[in-house]
């Protein structure tokens, strides 16, 4: 019998067992090896030169999945595997499937056992032997903790995480700037997020990468666990199907679970997008809607999923998958409905019976619209339904077909002041605000035992992306607003713990400076296309010239305009090559054309940063070979209020977010 | 299913010629007379109703017909060969970061190259264009995952030639 090794063995037996396959293996090539062992470790990355850091750590109790990768000799097949735990086998049935990324040896399997937890606090050793065909075996070695929670005091009964995707510093001094202003060097008032009485430095990297997309950016703080890029709830694995993956459990799963907590999630964007999905759903793939979105309705039951709201309805209307073989002349032919079986999910059984999820199926005929109905949902289409709904039902808001507009744009439909809510068929949105109190009142009334809400502000991240200044600041406000009814709640509901927060940063925003010419100024510069000496010199005022950019609020409280005399001026670190003029851009919807407009010449616009603002001549060169604007990995500021928010504070690592709110949840705070 | 923005690259890089853009081309679509123009406004019933976007009898009525359209092309991150998409206002499509959850309006045009030019990618082109060929209704999941319900079928590239109106992108 053979035996080989990737990393140090836990008992003293197959310790000096390893010994001896270790000279073994230096006169044979060989095949036959873990691949990968997950929970992921340093102990198994190293071959165990490094034991630290610890990169999964886990609650009492929280659920994960255990996995390896198995590669056999030639010829052969792996026959078994079995997971062990401080030397002791894991109990339970271990699932070999074939491993299906290409590249990987013939007979390559994935071994897995669902849903295993553990109690005991402190570090473990895992480990995984496998054994092929030929009788000869292989091992590896990984490791993972658990993380104590103490009875420190009253528990946190509901948690609300404000997440400005792609919000950091600079996004919200903009937005503190644009929308309060600045007196003598003091913000004439505060934002609602500054008023938070603890802060923290979040750090924010994923599995794979120092920068992040939304996907762990997100999950990470609801699970504990780091995962890879466009990753939510998950491990990465070597199959190819996208919701299969080592799964590990949510906070909402959780509390669901063991408290009866119920579970909110509001977004601006797409309600399958990243950072809503990164609260419930697992899945290695953040763009298979049709998969995501069926999960939040098959699993409510285990997530407590009672509120859900924002755009993506075109994910919740039956797709005729027949067409055109069949008449489609119909409304239903017609709905906009996204869902295909590229995008949906089936589960495999081994996942099915160790977390007890629906099984799933490919279903783009599937109407679940009408299934959140057929189960007691209310379901809002706009604001007017939304605002009159029963708090006593749970409530599904799908307020466009995928992103919902941008503040913006929907505070300019409401001033009449431009067409474009109208002109993308939704002229009746609610703001994020609204859409938080709607939420809180709906929550509020059905969770006996709390909730977990999350309100995502998702287009200060869209927008910063394409480097459209104006929408991102005023998304940014809209979330501020959003956080004030937050913590009005928080205040009369005193158990509850309000977390502001960003997946990450985007775009490098920095507050660089004033303009120092008024508006009809900059726009007579960029008439001339000169180019940087008319738009840059003489316009960007550092230091003193930057003076105080001072903007007016109008009833709505938002800014009358952005196009002030002296403006504030925002450069882009992360940026893509562009045209910058500093003036507000009709974007999206340059001069509002109507689609169809029949007047002509229509007015052409470009729609990249490279085709816009053009006639100043001024080109910003990008560091960056995007199309737009990408994402850092810089730290982000974190904000607390409310009951368990003293475990907040420091330099924190986006995971360790999770043990400080479960430990408010479970142990309390003091 | 793993995103698979290296066979896309692969894809782009293995075509031997990159269309040069159609905006290289003369300045208004190859007429052969039939065409009936249809405005995107035309397409859906506004505003869109609590259970998705319903045809107008104008755009039901012209299913199998040739077409003249004007709109914007779709800027994509990852465009795909023999495809791209129109719409009536300017709209980028940031692929690698959000996947589908963007901001393309209801009334998105689908414009299939021609199949003896299926292997191409259309360079985009920051205009207006007027485009003409023959409309095709019905629910259909694109190459590129998206589900599109109406068509336009290019008989040849060169009628995708433009019409750019105006040039003056920052009135």
């Amino acid at each position: 019998m053979r035996i080989r090794t990737k990393n140090l063995k836990i008992t003293a037996c197959s310790w000096l067992a390893a010994l001896g396959a270790t000279s073994l293996l230096a006169s044979e090539a060989s095949a036959l090896t873990v691949s990968r062992l997950t929970p992921p470790s340093e102990l198994f990355a190293t071959t165990g030169a490094s034991a630290t850091p610890i990169i999964a750590r886990f609650i009492p109790y929280q659920r994960f999945d255990l996995q390896a990768t198995i590669r056999p000799d030639a010829a052969q097949t792996i026959t078994s595997a079995t997971f062990l735990v401080d030397g002791v086998v894991v109990p339970g049935s271990v699932t070999l499937a074939p491993a299906t990324v290409a590249g990987l040896p013939a007979n390559t399997v994935v071994a897995t056992l669902r849903a295993y937890s553990n109690a005991t606090v402190g570090v473990h050793a895992l480990s995984v032997q496998a054994v092929q065909s030929d009788a000869a075996t292989v091992a590896a070695n990984g490791n993972f903790e658990v993380v104590a929670i103490s009875n420190l005091g009253r528990r946190t009964k509901n948690i609300i995480i404000m997440l400005g995707d792609g919000m950091g510093s600079g996004h919200r001094a903009a937005a503190r700037i644009m929308q309060n202003g600045i007196a003598q060097g003091k913000a004439r008032t505060r934002l609602a997020m500054d008023t938070f009485p603890v802060s923290a430095n979040v750090t924010t990297a994923s599995l794979n990468s120092i920068v992040t997309d939304s996907s762990p950016g997100m999950q990470n703080y609801v699970t504990g666990n780091k995962s890879a890029n466009n990753q939510e709830g998950v491990w990465p694995d070597d199959t190819t199907a996208n919701f299969d993956n080592p799964r590990f459990e949510y906070m909402s799963e959780y509390l669901a679970r063991t408290q009866g907590k119920k579970l909110g999630v509001v977004t601006t964007s797409d309600v399958f997008d990243a950072t809503p999905a990164s609260m419930a759903i697992h899945t290695q793939n953040r763009g298979a809607g049709t998969g995501i979105v069926d999960q939040y309705f098959d699993d409510r039951g285990q997530t407590g999923l009672t509120v859900l709201m924002g755009g993506g309805r075109k994910w919740f209307l039956p797709n005729p998958t027949n067409c055109p073989d069949v008449d489609c002349g119909t409304a239903t032919g017609f709905n906009g409905s996204a869902r295909a079986n590229s995008t949906d999910y089936t589960l495999p059984a081994d996942l099915i019976a160790g977390w007890g999820s629906s099984a799933g199926a490919l279903d783009p005929a599937r109407d679940l619209l009408s299934d959140f109905q057929g189960v007691g949902w209310s379901y809002a289409a706009t604001e007017n339904d939304m605002a009159t709904a029963p708090n006593s039902q749970p409530l599904l808001g799908l307020f466009a077909l995928s992103n919902m507009n941008i503040a913006l744009d929907k505070i300019n439909g409401r001033r009449a002041a431009s067409t474009i809510v109208d002109d993308y068929g939704f002229p009746d949105q609610p703001m994020l605000d609204e859409m938080t109190a709607k939420a809180l009142s709906v929550l509020d009334a059905q969770s006996p035992n709390g909730f977990v809400l999350m309100v995502e502000g998702a287009s200060i991240d869209k927008q910063a992306h394409n480097m459209d200044t104006e929408r991102f600041v005023l998304d940014t406000i809209e979330l501020d607003r959003s956080i004030a009814v937050a913590k009005q709640y928080a205040a009369t509901h005193p158990d509850t713990l309000v977390i502001v927060t960003a997946d990450h940063e985007c775009a490098g925003v920095a507050v660089i400076g004033g303009s120092q010419v008024t508006d009809a100024a900059l726009q007579t510069r960029i008439a001339t296309g000169i180019g940087a000496a008319q738009v840059r010199s003489g316009v960007v005022g550092t230091y003193d010239a930057a003076g105080f950019p001072r903007y007016t609020l109008a009833a709505d409280g938002y800014p009358t305009t952005t196009d002030i005399d002296y403006r504030m001026l925002i450069g882009y670190a992360a940026n893509a090559d562009r045209f910058e003029d500093w003036r507000t851009n009709p974007q999206p919807l340059r001069d509002s054309q109507q689609p169809g407009n029949a007047v002509a010449p229509l007015t052409s616009y470009p729609a990249g940063p490279l085709n816009r603002d053009v006639i100043g001549n001024f080109q910003v060169t990008g560091q960056i070979a995007d199309a737009v604007a990408a994402h850092t990995a810089n730290d982000i500021p974190l904000s607390a209020y409310g009951r368990g928010s003293s475990l907040i504070g420091g330099t924190m690592d986006n995971t360790d977010v999770f043990f400080s709110i479960m430990q408010a949840a479970i142990g309390g705070a003091k | 299913m793993r995103r698979s923005i290296h066979s896309r690259v692969a894809v782009f890089c293995l075509v031997a010629v990159v269309i040069a853009g159609i905006a290289a081309c003369a300045t208004a679509p190859r007429l052969r007379g039939d065409e009936v123009s249809l405005p995107l406004s035309e397409f859906f019933v506004r505003p869109v109703g609590p259970r998705g976007q319903e045809p107008t009898q104008t755009l039901l009525g012209l299913n199998g017909k040739r077409v003249l359209v004007q709109g914007f092309m779709v800027r994509e991150e990852e465009p795909f060969p023999g495809l791209f998409m129109l719409a009536a206002l300017p709209v980028s499509i940031a692929e690698r970061a959000d996947g589908p959850a963007d901001y393309l309006p209801p009334a998105t045009l689908f414009v299939h190259l021609p199949d003896a030019q299926r292997d191409e990618i259309v360079k985009y082109v920051p205009a207006r264009l007027e485009l003409a060929g023959t409309l095709e209704l019905g629910a259909k999941e694109e190459a590129s995952g998206r589900v599109s319900y109406v068509r336009l079928r290019l008989d040849d590239l060169e009628d995708a030639r433009t019409a750019e109106v105006g040039t003056q992108p920052n009135p």
